[in-house]
């Protein structure tokens, strides 16, 4: 029985999340085991239930020698990272976090941990993936997992709620979050003294330096669990109610000028709604793609006619509006994510392998890449032939458009850039897909745009 | 009354030499958690720092607490 190790598994050295015949488990040693059989028993799994994700004892099977209980999860549809989140869906997962913690705390129960990988999204619905993090609270302390919830959730959420800066990009660079200390630095001056920022910023950055060296103990004055729960409560209580004020800063005002901005024909989405459909409705498609899904518009349709559809933009502000909808609708299709198609998240960690680059988790069935082509070889200088070679790696099939030098967009964007795209026309578009995929049908929708519905040519190894 | 509570904290930390923050991350998350941590919090803050206080008013030194065991605190994960 051939299975496949989860690779950032390493962190909790009493649990292994592995692979096998394409599903999910969890090993557990017999420590982990037994805080999952007393949680499994106790009124707490109950309620915590819709929140995780599905769980069930699985037999150890024999390769697995070693470990002394085993856990059936049910498969995430695909695995996204904090750093690929919007602001909203940071901060459902964070309060989901808390939530969770506040109702272990009532049970007698805590999280050991508070990281933001410990939550997984399903459509538009955040799901805390981490059976192990629940521990029965058997003696006197402080939450372990303090610090790391403000360093993975509040103080991205912060960064962007008071600044209005992305906080992505700081994710995608720092794999545990921001320190209180670079928070500190970022923000600097006379607001870090307004109240929820002194207590939750600038004082624990100062206290971290402070008792780095002579260590404050409290242990000994801690030796009750009701003290204990006491304290956990009111801290966690604080950390919700500042987590849930945090709005993003300004974006009532951008939404507006948003929303002025995207104009379009309807005559011309309905032709290109038309070829969609029609190329899709009789297929089986699992796992779709939609790049550069802007409103998410195409992304509903394809919903229609597949299992689960992963809609991502670069434009924050774009997922953002998207989330908040399908959050709305009880979504569970369609995952929202903020990714830039020319520079996707990168592998990450340790050996680089921790976390998986975002083009290498799975491949899709389907691909859409609408008015995408001429944004990645004009506006971001990618070379043409280039763009589809790399799409057919993780595409089996793919909905494109090619749009037209005639085409104002494309104007629009050449006009401020010497023209050096020789390889921008219609002819070495087609050559270039058709060296890796197979045109199966096209429609000219208007005189600048063509759809082509393609299939890829040869039998790659995903 | 909070403006005076800022200062007296301000004040806590001001003085403080350059230290190798990876020795105790834990130690400060431990300091705010007391100091969020409602009455019960309170109560443990000045059960530890008793000696510390009682000093302040009666002129003898003391060092308010000792390096014996430590609270656990979670490692990158």
């Amino acid at each position: 029985m051939s299975h496949h190790t989860e690779p950032s598994s390493f962190r909790d050295r009493e649990s292994l999340v592995y692979y096998s015949k394409g599903q999910v488990y969890r090993a557990l040693k017999a420590r982990a085991f037994d805080h999952f059989k007393k949680l499994s028993k106790s009124k707490l799994y109950a309620e915590i239930k819709p929140d995780i994700v599905k769980t069930r004892e699985a037999r150890v099977p024999p390769s697995m020698k070693g470990w002394q209980g085993v856990l059936y999860h049910e498969k995430i549809p695909f695995i996204s990272y904090p750093y690929e989140w919007c602001f909203s869906q940071l901060k459902d997962s964070a309060l989901l976090t808390l939530d969770l913690m506040q109702r272990s705390l009532k049970h007698g129960f805590l999280l050991k941990d508070a990281s933001s990988f410990n939550v997984q999204f399903r459509g538009a619905r955040p799901l805390f993936i981490d059976i192990s993090s629940f521990e029965r609270l058997e003696s006197g302390g402080l939450w372990p997992g303090y610090r790391q919830y403000c360093e993975m959730f509040l103080y991205p959420l912060v960064l962007t709620g008071i600044t209005g800066a992305d906080f992505q990009p700081e994710l995608k660079a720092l794999l545990n979050g921001i320190s209180a200390d670079r928070l500190k630095k970022l923000l600097g001056g006379l607001r870090l003294f307004r109240p929820s920022l002194f207590f939750h910023v600038y004082l624990p950055a100062r206290a971290q330096k402070k008792f780095a060296r002579h260590s404050f103990l409290p242990a000994e004055q801690l030796d009750s669990v009701e003290l204990s729960l006491a304290i956990m409560k009111s801290s966690v209580k604080r950390l919700a109610k500042v987590t849930r004020a945090l709005r993003w800063r300004n974006i009532d005002s951008a939404w507006a000028d948003y929303a002025q901005a995207n104009t379009y024909s309807k005559g011309e989405q309905a032709a290109k709604e038309a070829f969609l459909k029609k190329v899709i409705q009789k297929k089986k498609l699992g796992l779709t793609f939609d790049l550069g899904c802007n409103t998410g518009h195409y992304s509903r349709i394809l919903a229609k006619y597949s299992d689960f559809v992963i809609a991502i933009d670069s434009d924050h502000l774009a997922i953002e509006r998207l989330y908040l909808k399908l959050k709305a609708e009880q979504n569970e299709k369609i995952l929202p994510l903020v990714v830039n198609v020319a520079d996707p998240s990168p592998a990450r960690g340790f050996m680089s392998t921790e976390r998986m680059a975002f083009f290498e988790r799975e491949t899709a069935d389907l691909v859409l890449a609408l008015a995408l082509v001429h944004h990645l070889v004009i506006a971001e200088n990618l070379p043409m032939g280039g763009v589809i070679k790399w799409m057919a790696i993780f595409s089996r099939a793919m909905v494109i458009e090619f749009v037209d030098r005639s085409d104002a967009m494309v104007n629009q964007l050449l006009k401020n850039r010497i023209d050096v795209f020789d390889d921008y026309n219609e002819t070495s578009f087609r050559r270039s897909l058709a060296a890796v995929f197979r045109i199966v049908s096209e429609k000219k929708i208007t005189e600048s745009r063509t759809l082509f519905y393609c299939e890829r040519k040869s039998r790659k190894t995903r | 009354m909070r403006n005076l509570a800022f200062i007296i904290l301000s004040l806590f930390f001001a003085f403080h030499s350059p230290v190798f923050a990876y020795l105790d991350p834990g130690s400060g998350s431990a300091f705010i958690q007391l100091l969020l941590g409602g009455v019960a919090g309170l109560l443990v803050l000045v059960k530890v720092y008793w000696r510390k206080l009682v000093s302040f008013f009666t002129g003898k030194k003391a060092e308010p607490h000792d390096v014996k065991d430590k609270l656990p605190e979670t490692a990158g994960k």
